[in-house]
């Protein structure tokens, strides 16, 4: 089978805010490698929080909750999969969630007209 | 005279091997709980669109040469290949068109060699034997007993490959598989039919896949001719000629193979055969029956 699954999964380890961050949608399906997934992104705190916190992917700022918002949606174009850090003020990593990328195989199977391996 | 055939052949042997593994898989298949091919894909048989398969099974195997002094066909290094693309197809030597006019159903249009030639590859014989022809008790008409005839091999002329075309419909549903196929020479050789009808029957149990069948096969009067006759292409000597019937022959086989690692699979195909009137009885063959057995492991590039 040539269908492949990336998926990058990492968990902070601060059990008061532990998968406080919810992304969706969580995997972006695509039939050729390298294709994209323009979609917008939806990233939910489980919890109201009073911090103020911010959305990064690697060292990259994506986006931070209004104070007191505990949704916030961001158009994105993805082609791998991305692992997002939910970080203080202090940039200290309290939650994290991925998106996967995912490649479905398209092309169909089909029955063959002898067995394999039948040359007699 | 023909050479006495032993009391125990191959094909024998072959044949009760097949119906003892007949007999164990199927009482399994049909006591256990094991998966129905209820998807036609499920096993396999089936190959991605547009992409190539390409393998080789290494092992242990013979196929039974029917004809007189012939030597017996090694089966150690099986190729396969196969590529399919939404209509064309390659599949071991048979290059064709595929037609899907419903589920379950399909309809090829192909071009194949005729495989009767691979016995007469693997024929080096010096001498065979051949009975005068036309004489009740093979004795001149005074009484004197007649000497055996023989003729060289520098006598019969080689019998080459031939070109099939042929049109084939399968069905398949569950645990069954049908088919039936006719062809014609195309190349000319032997200017002549066949046609074949076989049913399948294949499950799967833990992780072995199952498979036996019947198939019948008629063979043209030309086409028996063609291989198994002698004529005056052969020898001037009229009465050492024979002139080949068609008819119908049928076949059993059993397979298994099993999946041990991503790429290798364990295989076992075991095919017996009975020869038709028209084929053993020519000079040039000494068996009724003939068989083919391969034991060994598949690796898929």
């Amino acid at each position: 089978m040539q269908s492949l699954a990336v998926l990058i999964t990492l968990f902070t380890s601060l059990p008061a805010f532990a998968d406080i961050l919810i992304i969706e949608p969580n995997e972006c399906l695509v039939d050729t490698t390298e294709a994209f997934c323009e979609t917008t992104i939806t990233f939910t705190l489980r919890k109201p929080v009073e911090q103020s916190l911010c959305v990064y992917a690697g060292q990259k700022l994506i986006t931070c909750f209004p104070s007191k918002a505990r949704t916030v949606q961001v158009p994105m174009k993805i082609n791998r999969a991305i692992m997002f850090t939910l970080k203080d003020e202090t940039e200290q990593v309290i939650s994290s969630g991925t998106i996967a990328y995912t490649l479905i195989d398209q092309n169909p199977k089909r029955r063959r007209v002898k067995p394999p391996w039948s040359l007699f | 005279m023909k050479p006495q055939r032993p009391l125990f052949s191959l094909p024998h042997l072959t044949l009760s091997l097949v119906l003892i593994c007949n007999y164990i898989a199927g009482s399994e298949a049909l006591a256990s709980d094991s998966l129905t091919l209820s998807n036609v894909c499920d096993i396999d048989e089936c190959i991605t669109e547009g992409e190539w398969e390409l393998g080789v099974a290494v092992g242990a195997g013979v196929r039974l040469n029917p004809l007189a002094d012939g030597d017996n066909i090694p089966l150690i290094l099986l190729p396969d290949i196969a590529y399919y693309s939404e209509h064309i197809y390659f599949d071991n030597f048979e290059l064709g068109t595929q037609f899907l006019p419903a589920q379950g159903h399909s309809i090829e249009w192909y071009v194949t060699p005729n495989a009767e030639a691979a016995n007469f590859t693997f024929w080096q014989p010096e001498n065979i034997f051949l009975p005068v022809l036309g004489q009740a008790d093979n004795s001149l008409p005074d009484g004197e007993p007649l000497q055996d005839r023989f003729v060289s091999l520098d006598d019969i002329a080689s019998r080459q490959w031939a070109l099939d075309m042929g049109l084939r419909w399968q069905w398949t549903s569950n645990k069954f598989h049908w088919q039936i196929s006719v062809s014609h020479d195309v190349s000319g050789r032997y200017s002549g039919q066949h046609a074949a009808s076989a049913l399948t029957y294949a499950w799967i149990k833990d992780d072995w896949q199952f498979a036996t069948g019947l198939q019948l096969a008629w063979k043209s009067k030309a086409l028996t001719d063609y291989y198994y006759g002698l004529d005056a292409r052969d020898t001037a000597d009229s009465q050492l000629w024979y002139q080949a019937k068609g008819g119908i022959q049928s076949s059993i086989q059993f397979s298994a193979s099993k999946r041990v690692s991503e790429d290798w699979t364990l295989l076992i195909r075991s095919r017996v055969t009975r020869l038709h009137s028209g084929m053993h009885e020519s000079p040039l063959v000494d068996k009724t029956s003939t068989a083919s057995l391969f034991v060994g492991f598949g690796y898929r590039f």
